[in-house]
């Protein structure tokens, strides 16, 4: 632009600081809350063939995680939802290869993908993480 | 070369841009029309600034020398004119069609264009979310062929770039159908259906300026206004960190070939299509939208078996066909 690569740098990232400003300024900024109704329905367009019998979603809003109807049988799949600013990704994962793992107040999903590597769970109650807990292993016995 | 001189469009076009955008985020403000979240623009704007600033780390050099050397034995040589820029421009054109396709069929150049497509969003700032890496393969492999026949150098970056300037205004939600302007030209709504991840609108409209290419090429799909396009890639990011937005693909790719068992293997993850796997566990655009239409023939058989039930419950005779009962 001016010939001087300094000064074109700063120009540009003068440029992005207004436009971000701007956008922030605006109210483009709201994170979404994860519910069970918008994983569902995220999960829906994800991965129509999972259907999740049981959701546990995140106290804080911030994720959910969904069993897959094999849990009772042969297969023990889950997804995990979790956003991103205001919009919602997910993973499916197979659940008895010891990717989810108790933490205090809730459990952690670990994905070990490159741009997520884990996504942390609160729930609402003790019993609720243990009833997880309790179903993960008659599956993986 | 010629008295012809071939300006720099993309960076003239820059304040253009950031006018753009402002009135876009106005409409998405006033209107509601639009689709804007400030961290996903950050990112976006940054992996544009990124993509000015990485070719000058060699890649323009390279870019440049082999261009230069190709013209040396070119096959002819086309005079720098007003005709020889528009059938550049076209010829080029033509050539970013087969580019962009090749871009999302074959890993290796999908792991540089994925950074475009990473946003869940569609706005004026997701024009410009461009790739840091693959920017000298993609030249020399595409562009040079050009050059060989005869194009001047300078006269191909400079229609690349007003191709490139083109592709902006399309990234918008803010300008619905455009009428028989669709017919030929390359318009948002034919690329919110490129941008978008549902499975009926996975690899289509490759277009840059021209969608005819779409058209003679069968990846032409109409935007359905009963379906609105969910933007962003099969497995979405779960970052906007411009690092991890650029290379992390490259790093799936590494890990892959890492525990490749066989050349195979390791060849197919390079420049088999995104989403292969040597067991077929991991999903391509392919099985994604085979899955789609089991998964909704599934649910019509299912829609058509309730509706059945409701008319005739099990058990009821059927009245079709009888007297009414008196």
């Amino acid at each position: 632009m001016t010939g001087n690569l300094y000064l074109d740098l700063l120009i540009s990232l003068g440029g992005i600081g207004f436009v971000v400003g701007l956008a922030a300024l605006l109210g483009a900024g709201e994170p979404i809350l994860v519910t069970e109704e918008n994983a569902r329905d995220r999960v829906a367009f994800d991965e129509p063939d999972f259907i999740a019998d049981n959701w546990f979603v995140d106290t804080r809003g911030k994720g959910a995680l969904g069993i897959g109807k094999g849990i009772g049988g042969e297969a023990a799949e889950a997804v995990v939802v979790f956003r991103l600013g205001d919009r919602l990704a997910t993973r499916r994962f197979d659940a008895t290869n010891h990717s989810i793992l108790p933490i205090s107040g809730g459990l952690r999903v670990v994905l070990g993908d490159v741009s997520k590597g884990h996504v942390d769970l609160f729930l609402p109650s003790r019993d609720l993480v243990e009833a997880l807990f309790d179903g993960l292993k008659r599956k993986t016995r | 070369m010629d008295e012809m001189v071939f300006p720099d469009i993309v960076t003239a076009a820059i304040p253009v841009f950031v006018g753009l955008i402002t009135l876009e985020l106005m409409a998405w403000r006033a209107k509601g029309v639009g689709d804007y979240e400030a961290r996903d623009s950050a990112a976006s704007l940054i992996m544009g600034l990124g993509s000015q600033i990485a070719p000058l780390l060699g890649g323009t050099a390279i870019v440049t020398a082999v261009f230069f050397a190709v013209y040396e034995v070119r096959l002819t040589t086309i005079p720098n004119t007003w005709w020889a820029v528009i059938l550049c421009f076209v010829v080029d054109d033509f050539r970013y069609y087969w580019w962009h396709r090749v871009s999302h069929e074959r890993r290796w150049f999908w792991a540089s264009h994925v950074i475009h497509h990473s946003s869940q969003h569609y706005n004026l700032t997701t024009a410009l979310r461009q790739t840091w890496t693959g920017g000298i393969l993609g030249s020399i492999l595409f562009k040079a062929p050009l050059v060989f026949l005869g194009f001047h150098p300078m006269m191909l970056v400079f229609v690349s770039g007003l191709n490139l300037v083109y592709q902006f205004w399309i990234h918008t939600e803010t300008i619905d159908r455009m009428g028989p302007f669709e017919w030929v030209f390359n318009t948002p709504s034919h690329h919110r259906v490129h941008h978008a991840t549902n499975p009926r609108y996975l690899d289509a409209n490759y277009a840059g300026t021209l969608i005819i290419w779409d058209r003679m090429f069968g990846t032409f799909v109409r935007e359905d206004e009963t379906e609105k396009p969910r933007y962003g890639i099969v497995k979405n990011l779960g970052t906007f960190n411009p690092l991890i937005i650029s290379f992390h693909e490259w790093i799936g790719i590494f890990r892959d070939v890492a525990g490749s068992k066989s050349w195979r293997e390791a060849v197919g993850y390079m420049v088999g299509p995104p989403g292969w796997s040597p067991d077929g566990s991991r999903m391509t655009s392919k099985a994604i939208k085979a899955r789609w239409e089991r998964v909704r023939s599934q649910n019509l058989d299912q829609g058509l078996n309730e509706r059945l039930d409701t008319l005739s419950p099990v058990g009821a005779e059927p009245s079709v066909g009888r007297a009414p009962a008196e």
